[in-house]
C-alpha cells in the first residue's frame, strides 16, 4: 500500500481542487467585518458578513456621497393613509443601483409626526442606513467585478393603532452568503415616548422570566424537530443563549402577545434565520398598553 | 490587538483552501461550506486568546471548523453520528468515462467520515495523531478510516483507469 499511499499524496498535491470565487468573497467579508478589538459580539448587527456595530461608532456627520447612485425623494403617500391618530411613515429617500455584480435597493423611512420621538427615530434610521449604504459602496468598490454584493433596506409598519406604534427596519445583505437584520422602533402614543423592552417593566425580573421561557421553548422545539438547532449546550459557552438584553428586539403580534426577536446568528446557526418567540403571558393587556 | 487581527487575517487568507476543502468535504455544498467557514472564523477570532501556540492556528481553526460543519450536517440530517450516515449514492454522472477520474472525484464518492480523514491526511498532510486531535477521535479510528479510504480510493481509481484503457 506504500506506493499507492505515495501516489495519493502526489495526486493530492497536483490536483488540489479549485476554490469557488464566492468562497473567497465569503472569507474576505468575514475578515473585514472582524472588530479591531476582540470582544463579545455586539447585540445588534451580529452577523459576521458585511456590517458590524463598530461602524456606527465611527459614523461622522459626513454627508453621504454616492456617485453612480440615484438618491431621490419618493413620497409613498399612497401606501400609508393619514388617519387621525395614526402615524404616517413615508419613504424619505430611495436609493437604487444595479450593475452586473452589485445591486442596491434602499427605501429609507421617515416617521412623519412632530415631537422628539419621531425626530429621534428618524435620526437613528438615517445614521444607521447611511452607514450601511456607505459600507456597501466601499465593498462595491473594493470587490469590483470579482464578486457580487447585494443590499436591500426596507421597512414595515408592524403596529399603528390608538395606543401603540411599531416600525420595523429590515436590512438584507448578500454576498457569498446572505444575512437579515431587523431593528424595531416603538412609540407609546399615550406618552409620545420611544419605548425599549426595559421600559415596559418596573424591575429587571422580566429578563430572567422571559429568558427562562425562551430557553424552554428552544429545547422543546429541538426535541420536536431535530432539524432545528439553537445554541443552548454548545461547547463554546459564550455562544450559548443565557438571557435576553434590555434592548432586545420585540413587537406585539395580532393577538397582543409580546414576540421576542433575535438577530441571525444571535442564538442559532444562520440557517435558522431570525428566531422569534411569542411570550403568551406578556401581552399588551397585561402591560396596560 | 490590532496586530493580532492583522496576523489572524493574513493567516486565515493563507489557509483559505484548507478551510474550504475540509468544510466542503463534510457538507458537500458550497453555500453551507461558506456559512460554516464564516462561523468558524468568527468563533476562532473571538477565542483567539485561548490559542497558546500561534504555530497551531491551522489545526486549531480546522478543529473549530470541523465541529461547526458537523453541527450543521447533524442538524440537516437529524442527530445521527457521522459513522451512521448512509453512503452517498455513487454516481458516475459527474465523471466523463473518457477521462481519468481525478483523486478529488474519487474522494467525493467516499462517505463523509472518510472524506474528512482523507482531506486532512493527503491534502493537508497532517499526521494521524494531529488528525485524531482535530476530529476528536482515537488515533486507531483515524488509521482504520484511512485504511478503508485507501481501499475504496484504489478501487475507484483503478476502475477509472481500466475504463480509460478499455480493460473493463
Amino acid at each position: 500500500m506504500n506506493s499507492f499511499d505515495r501516489k495519493l499524496r502526489r495526486l493530492a498535491k497536483e490536483e488540489y481542487p479549485e476554490i469557488p470565487g464566492k468562497f473567497s468573497d465569503a472569507v474576505n467579508q468575514v475578515l473585514s467585518a472582524l472588530p479591531e478589538q476582540k470582544r463579545r459580539r455586539p447585540s445588534f448587527w451580529r452577523k459576521p458578513a458585511l456590517i458590524t456595530l463598530q461602524v456606527f461608532a465611527v459614523l461622522a456627520a459626513a454627508i453621504l456621497i454616492l456617485p453612480n447612485l440615484s438618491p431621490g425623494i419618493a413620497h409613498a403617500l399612497g401606501d400609508i393613509p393619514i388617519l387621525g391618530d395614526f402615524i404616517r411613515v413615508i419613504t424619505i429617500r430611495n436609493y437604487s443601483y444595479e450593475d452586473e455584480y452589485h445591486k442596491l435597493d434602499a427605501q429609507i423611512p421617515s416617521v412623519d409626526m412632530g415631537g422628539d420621538a419621531a425626530a429621534e427615530i428618524n435620526d437613528d434610521v438615517d445614521k444607521l442606513t447611511e452607514t450601511i449604504i456607505s459600507k456597501f459602496q466601499e465593498d462595491m468598490t473594493s470587490i469590483g467585478d470579482s464578486g457580487h454584493t447585494y443590499l436591500s433596506i426596507d421597512y414595515e409598519v408592524v403596529t399603528d393603532d390608538q395606543d401603540w406604534f411599531t416600525l420595523k427596519l429590515q436590512v438584507y445583505q448578500g454576498s457569498g452568503s446572505s444575512s437579515v437584520t431587523y431593528k424595531y422602533y416603538h412609540i407609546d402614543k399615550s406618552t409620545g415616548n420611544i419605548i425599549e423592552l426595559s421600559d415596559l417593566f418596573e424591575n429587571d425580573d422580566y429578563i430572567d422570566t422571559i429568558s427562562s421561557y425562551i430557553l424552554e421553548q428552544m429545547i422543546a422545539e429541538m426535541e420536536e424537530d431535530p432539524q432545528k438547532s439553537y445554541w443552548v449546550d454548545s461547547q463554546y459557552e459564550d455562544w450559548n443563549f443565557s438571557t435576553i438584553s434590555p434592548d432586545q428586539n420585540f413587537y406585539f403580534n395580532s393577538s397582543g402577545e409580546m414576540v421576542i426577536v433575535f438577530d441571525e446568528y444571535e442564538v442559532a446557526p444562520g440557517y435558522m434565520g431570525t428566531p422569534e418567540f411569542a411570550i403568551p403571558f406578556i401581552t399588551r393587556d397585561s402591560l396596560g398598553i | 490587538m490590532g496586530d493580532d487581527k492583522e496576523w489572524f487575517c493574513n493567516k486565515v487568507e493563507e489557509l483559505q483552501r484548507s478551510l474550504y476543502l475540509l468544510s466542503y468535504s463534510i457538507l458537500r455544498n458550497n453555500e453551507d461550506a461558506c456559512d460554516a467557514v464564516q462561523e468558524a472564523i468568527w468563533r476562532a477570532y473571538e477565542n483567539l486568546d485561548t490559542l497558546r501556540d500561534q504555530d497551531k492556528l491551522k489545526p486549531w481553526l480546522l478543529k473549530i471548523l470541523s465541529n461547526v460543519s458537523l453541527g450543521m450536517l447533524r442538524s440537516r440530517r437529524g442527530e445521527l453520528s457521522l459513522d451512521e450516515f448512509p453512503d452517498e449514492p455513487v454516481s458516475d454522472a459527474s465523471v466523463d468515462i473518457n477521462t481519468r477520474m481525478s483523486l478529488w472525484d474519487a474522494v467525493e464518492k467516499l462517505d463523509p467520515a472518510y472524506r474528512e480523514v482523507v482531506v486532512l491526511y493527503y491534502y493537508e498532510q497532517f499526521s494521524v495523531k494531529e488528525i485524531s486531535r482535530i476530529m476528536d477521535i482515537r488515533p486507531d479510528t483515524v488509521k482504520k478510516r484511512l485504511s478503508r479510504s485507501r481501499e475504496k480510493l484504489k478501487n475507484l481509481l483503478d476502475n477509472s483507469r481500466d475504463k480509460e484503457t478499455g480493460n473493463i
